[in-house]
């Protein structure tokens, strides 16, 4: 199977790889929002991490973590290039259908995206849960 | 209960045995030959039109196939769910609490501890691992053979048994970021 440059280079020289702390650390850090995903399908695992500026809202930095195929690497490497800077709600924007049209993710491997994907809205609900924020299916079940 | 898959894709049906998670390789070996025996391609005269000798090809695919599935105890045990109306990992992609946890804290160790000591760890995870998958197996084994199988258990327990053979799959490959 070809794999084209972005998806190669993404899985090479993965952005952002690493933690925000010991596992027990980002557990209780408020700043920290961390989302642990796995694709059953394939039995991937994938931890990702964003730290936001509590001052201004803003994605300021994120990591993540990925035990898993080259797809799901780059998939979860792109993901995190493209958090930062974005508030919760552009984060939260962000679909797996563009990460794999970034990448040119073959068919087989859209399960990847989805997986990035998940793992940055769980990110993000943890954040807004340890930081007393409602996400929005709590909105959507209080009405 | 939900109607049996479509029998077409049943690896049971296809090479005609009981469905069972406890086989004997040499039931499945037998019956297979048997199958390709009578649809094999070069049986079919070659003055034949097309569409028999392909269909022929698509028979012996599908009974490969079914072997393979057969001969392989998480694939078998992912048909029998099938067969008994069970849901798919993309529909019932639960999980035992604390195992994704577990999992990410087993695959960082896995990566530093291979890193460091190279194929002594990855003899050791090897054998961590294979006990896993035994676990996996002698609870299947139990549950399938339940006068009432518990079907979201029996999804749960080969969820979870994924990530232990995904992990057999890649300790002699390319390491993940763990390690980076």
């Amino acid at each position: 199977m070809a794999y084209g440059p972005k998806i190669i280079d993404h899985y090479e020289n993965p952005r952002n790889v690493g933690s925000f702390g010991t596992q027990a650390d980002i557990k209780t850090r408020r700043d920290v929002g961390v989302g642990l995903v796995g694709a059953p399908e394939c039995g991937d695992v994938m931890q990702l991490q964003i730290k936001v500026n509590q001052e201004n809202g803003l994605i300021e930095d994120a990591k993540f973590k990925c035990f898993g195929c080259g797809s799901a690497i780059a998939s979860s490497s792109l993901a995190t290039e493209w958090l930062k800077g974005k508030t919760l709600d552009e984060g939260l924007a962000i679909k797996n259908t563009q990460i794999v049209e970034e990448l040119a993710l073959p068919p087989v491997k859209i399960h990847c995206s989805v997986l990035a994907e998940d793992a940055i809205r769980a990110a993000i609900a943890d954040y807004k849960t340890k930081n007393g924020i409602a996400t929005q299916a709590e909105q959507s079940a209080a009405h | 209960m939900p109607p049996p898959s479509d029998s077409r894709n049943d690896p049971f049906s296809v090479l005609g045995l009981a469905a069972r998670f406890d086989l004997d390789p040499s039931d499945v070996e037998r019956a297979f030959l048997q199958r390709v025996a009578a649809a094999h391609p070069d049986h079919v005269a070659d003055d034949l039109p097309g569409p028999d000798q392909d269909e022929a090809e698509a028979v012996v695919a599908r009974l490969s196939n079914a072997r393979e599935a057969l001969l392989d105890a998480e694939r078998r045990a992912v048909a029998l769910l099938a067969r008994m109306g069970g849901a798919d990992a993309s529909a019932d992609r639960s999980l035992p609490v604390g195992f994704l946890q577990e999992m990410l804290e087993v695959r960082e160790a896995m990566e530093a501890e291979i890193a460091a000591e190279g194929d002594a760890a990855r003899q050791r995870w090897g054998r961590w691992a294979a006990e896993r998958r035994t676990g996996h197996m002698n609870r299947l084994r139990t549950w399938f053979e339940a006068p009432t199988p518990p079907l979201a258990e029996i999804r749960r327990e080969l969820n979870a048994w994924r990530y232990v053979e995904r992990m057999l799959e890649q300790l002699d490959s390319r390491p993940g970021t763990g390690s980076v």
